[in-house]
């Protein structure tokens, strides 16, 4: 390996391959920011593009697209309450407010930084610990999928809010959303009232989008603020610097940074998970939890390291049995096919300079992004938040418009948007909380299709749910998620 | 709007109860709909149906025992009422202008006009702005990404400057 | 204004227009849909196949690649076969799926409104188990199945009414044995739980199973085609096993119906002249894809008996 390390880093290095890796990042961050354009939407018209060119140019284009990508989502969730991808929503709940405090700068360096630990962690996970965490996936059928969708729907005890019954009912609203499309193991079509764009569900991106996008433009309008962020809030200066506090964010980095890479390699789980989960983690662990939601730093470092470590992580599977742990590594998978690299154990032995490369690159262009990212968030993105706010809502609202359409080029979804946009609008009126909607959404699918996976496997024992270690030991761990907030409560007033 | 006080529930408090009426009414749907579902399909829907519909009551049943115990949510439903109606008005008008006539034009009139409905006087500015943001969703969306937009009345002008 | 002259030209680049020079086709850019996602197999396919068709359709044909997902294909197929058929808006369809969708009745189309054009990959299906599996052949695995009715279940990567649980439906009848169906609805996590031992056996296509079986890590013990494949000529077929079932999965260009004949044949030839290009053929051997062109008339008659295959089973046994 040592070996195969050292033949590939005059490769990556090479000045081409150097503009791929700067190219894919800076790629990956326009996708990224932008909702609903997603890394896969970018790497999808990248890959034909590659066809003739030497592999390591294109691999470096879609490890920078990936990285950049994640942590751009962030920019948007931190300046204007707009996560641009599923996975910075749990950063929206943060983010935003330290922006709103006028720590909008720090907020954003935190933010990458943290992506940026995370992604570095990943990737030396990828090079170093790829064979034993592949066989660690493996662990995984239905019955563990089960259990690790019920462990992320725990984390919702983070996310309720202040009140109870209407953080449940957010969540409820989002499971059911969750619930609407052909079933596939009968083909009932739930909740379609005959649409046919509704048969395969609802598009997260398009919900997420309506949800968190559209309630602060109709802010704005009602706001009708005629001037912009003056620009010393976009300024490092007296806000704090991340790297001087590494101490302070340490084990932060650390915790989310473990979970991201677990849930990475288990295909079908994904990045918004990995970020629910480590902001959870560490509001769970946290002095004072309550800070949490009102601008703690802590919870955007820890969305998004969770993040940025579910990246690299998220190929072990792909590159080591061909099965990709998410749809960005789907997506690099068929680019490796185009390439001749057919993933499997023989891919390291046949190509190691290439796959050594590949992870090299997720390493290096994580680091790029420290650097490129910084720049484009607050040179570029950030400037547009001096323009006043009433200029501002229109443009938010048209970059939403044009991306919930590219989605799935229909004009179907553009009506979703405004219906869930009217909606999300009045439910933040109403004080319910946005996130365990997200989070029903998106696991709830999981959780049923999973559970009834494992029950026509195990020929309808209920007992089988709990037949192995792995599952004993998710359910565990969500009584405890669940039961935390209970049990400190119980010993504040004891 | 003026915020309420406590003894003269505003509209916030009218709302609470609006919106946890409708909940309970789509939950009844959901239960009645998913019903008519094979067994295993509609375990799923049901119970969360029958969840929604409980806590609905719940969060009914509370507002209306605050507002007999006069201390009903403070406050009123929206911050403007009439720029939100507004807001609600130009945003239906978006939508259905880019299904009609395409993405271009509805969105620099958007960038200009609704500004200007709220007060916003810099027309310099907010066209800019708008042709702006325009000239750049083509450019990545179009260009870049080769995505489409939606069918456009001015697709056919470019036939003209080729 | 230059304002104005510069998103003139932008809409002038979105419209894409290419010079009316030759009153030949193509003098405007072709629409290929795709009624799967973007960085999907279908996606990826007709994204790389496009760039050599525009090659060979000459001038400057362009061609623009529209995904427009949804209902499983459904969306998309539906709207190429109301397409004007002008020879500018071509899909991408995959039989068997698009036929099942015709037989069960709900579709917008019939196969009747495609003009197919020609066909590009055939990928068949395979049945594999865990490379610690007691069963070595599908007689095993029948005979499992007729001990305990509906004791061995069998994932599949697709939903109920895929192709893949159609060929598993003409298996059991064949068979007369019966397996349990376990709808995972993807290739990854099917993949990943018989890799993983947590189904006892599996359905999905060749291509899917190749490096994993070459690698030991899974069995195959079937193939439905009529032959072994080239690139696992040490896997049996199934009616080298007893039971004569072919199945797979295809993907071809269609346009509407009412296209003109000689559109058709220069769209035609450009596929079979992209498919000979050294640079894609080279591409498509090293990822492996089963490449298997079929001209516009033997495309029809493959569809064609593909519906009448399906219409047989859905006689017999329902897959809804």
């Amino acid at each position: 390996m040592i070996d195969a390390l050292l033949h590939a880093v005059p490769l990556v290095f090479a000045p081409m391959n150097i503009l791929a890796m700067i190219i894919g990042v800076i790629a990956g961050l326009v996708v990224g920011c932008l909702p609903g354009l997603t890394v896969v939407t970018g790497l999808a018209v990248l890959i034909p593009l590659t066809f003739g060119l030497d592999p390591l140019f294109a691999l470096g284009m879609m490890a920078g697209m990936y990285n950049g990508g994640s942590y751009g989502g962030a920019i948007p969730a931190i300046l204007m309450r707009v996560p641009g991808t599923p996975a910075s929503v749990a950063t929206v709940l943060d983010g935003y407010k330290m922006t709103q405090k006028g720590q909008a700068a720090y907020a954003l360096q935190v933010a990458l930084l943290s992506g940026v630990i995370g992604s570095v962690l990943s990737s030396i996970a990828l090079i170093v610990l790829s064979p034993p965490l592949v066989s660690f996936s493996l662990l995984f059928g239905p019955i563990e999928y089960f259990w690790l969708g019920i462990l992320g729907l725990a984390t919702v005890s983070s996310l309720l809010g202040d009140d109870l019954p209407k953080g449940l009912i957010a969540c409820g609203i989002g499971l059911l959303i969750g619930a609407v499309g052909q079933d596939i193991s009968n083909g009932t079509e739930r909740f379609t009232f005959g649409q046919l764009e509704l048969l395969d569900g609802f598009s997260a991106i398009v919900l997420l989008t309506g949800l968190f996008a559209v309630p602060p433009v109709l802010q704005m309008v009602e706001e009708a603020v005629k001037t912009g962020m003056s620009g010393d809030k976009l300024k490092l200066h007296a806000q704090g610097s991340v790297l001087r506090q590494w101490r302070y964010f340490m084990p932060v980095w650390l915790r989310s940074s473990v979970i991201g890479i677990i849930i990475g390699i288990l295909p079908g789980a994904g990045g918004s998970m990995s970020s629910f989960l480590a902001y959870n983690e560490a509001k769970r662990v946290a002095r004072e939890p309550e800070t949490f939601g009102h601008g703690n730093p802590e919870g955007v470092a820890a969305s998004e390291c969770g993040n940025g470590a579910d990246n690299a992580a998220s190929l072990i599977p792909a590159l080591a049995l061909g099965i990709p742990g998410s749809g960005v590594a789907a997506v690099i998978l068929g680019g490796l096919l185009v390439h001749g690299l057919r993933p499997g154990p023989q891919l390291f032995r046949e190509h190691p300079d290439i796959v050594y490369g590949f992870m090299l690159q997720f390493l290096v262009t994580s680091l790029m992004l420290a650097v490129l990212g910084g720049l484009a968030a607050t040179r570029i993105f950030g400037q547009v938040l001096r323009l006043p706010r009433i200029v501002l809502a229109p443009v938010i609202l048209l970059f939403v418009t044009i991306g919930v359409y590219s989605v799935n080029n229909a004009v179907f979804d553009l009506w979703v948007l405004l219906g869930v946009g009217v909606i999300g609008y009045v439910l933040e009126r109403l004080d319910y909380p946005s996130a365990p909607i997200v989070l029903g959404l998106l696991l709830g699918p999981m959780i049923e299709s999973q559970l009834r996976l494992a029950l026509t496997i195990s020929g309808g024992r209920t007992a089988a749910l709990v037949s192995t270690p792995i599952a004993i030991t998710l359910a565990l761990l969500s009584a405890a998620i669940l039961l935390t907030p209970a049990w400190r409560k119980l010993r504040m007033s004891a | 709007m003026e915020v309420s006080s406590a003894s003269e529930p505003g509209s916030r408090s009218l709302a609470e109860i609006g919106f946890a009426a409708v909940l309970i009414a789509g939950a009844i749907v959901v239960i009645v709909t998913a019903s008519a579902y094979p067994g295993e399909s509609a375990t799923y829907p049901l119970v969360i149906g029958v969840a929604l519909a409980g806590l609905g009551c719940w969060i009914l049943l509370r507002e209306v025992l605050r507002r007999r115990r006069g201390h009903a949510m403070a406050g009123s439903f929206a911050e403007h009422g009439p720029r939100l109606v507004i807001g609600l008005a130009a945003l239906v008008l978006y939508i259905l202008a880019v299904s009609q006539i395409g993405f271009i034009l509805p969105s620099v009139a958007l960038g200009v006009l609704l500004p200007a409905s709220v007060g916003f006087r810099r027309w310099g500015l907010s066209f800019v702005v708008a042709i702006v943001s325009v000239v750049a969703i083509l450019l990545i969306f179009v260009l870049a990404l080769e995505r489409p937009i939606p069918p456009d009345i001015l697709s056919p002008l470019g036939r003209l400057f080729r | 204004m230059k304002l104005l002259t510069l998103v003139a030209g932008l809409v002038a680049l979105l419209a894409g227009q290419a010079p009316a020079l030759a009153q030949a086709y193509p003098e405007k850019p072709i629409e290929m849909i795709v009624a799967f996602a973007p960085g999907g197999g279908t996606d990826v396919a007709a994204r790389s196949i496009a760039r050599y068709m525009e090659k060979y359709l000459g001038g400057n044909a362009r061609i623009g690649v529209i995904n427009k997902p949804g209902a499983g294909g459904e969306i998309g197929w539906t709207a190429v076969a109301q397409a004007k058929p002008d020879g500018y808006t071509i899909g991408f369809i995959n039989a068997p799926a698009i036929n099942a969708l015709v037989i069960e009745g709900k579709a917008k189309f019939k196969m009747s409104d495609f003009q197919p054009v020609a066909n590009l990959v055939y990928d068949p299906g395979v049945l594999v188990v865990p490379k610690n599996s007691p069963y070595t052949a599908l007689k095993d695995i029948v005979e499992a199945a007729k001990k305990g009715a509906g004791a061995v279940v069998i994932g599949t990567s697709g939903v109920s009414g895929s192709s893949e649980h159609i060929a598993l439906l003409n298996f059991q009848r064949l068979a007369d044995a019966k397996f349990t169906p376990a709808f995972f609805g993807g290739t990854a996590p099917v993949r990943q739980a018989v890799l993983g031992g947590h189904v006892p056996a599996a359905t999905m296509n060749l291509s899917e199973a190749l490096q994993i079986a070459r690698e030991g890590q899974i069995r195959v013990i079937g193939v439905m085609s009529a032959d072994r494949s080239a690139y696992l000529p040490d896997a049996p077929t199934f009616r080298e096993g007893g039971y004569d079932v072919v199945a797979g999965a295809t993907r071809g260009i269609a346009a509407p119906k009412g296209i003109p004949a000689d559109i058709i044949a220069k769209l035609e030839k450009a596929v079979d002249q992209a498919l000979k290009d050294p640079e894609y053929l080279d591409a498509a051997k090293r990822a492996e894809i089963p490449l298997q062109y079929l001209g516009a008339s033997e495309y029809k008659a493959f569809l064609d008996g593909a519906t009448r295959d399906l219409e047989a089973t859905w006689k017999a046994t329902p897959w809804k």
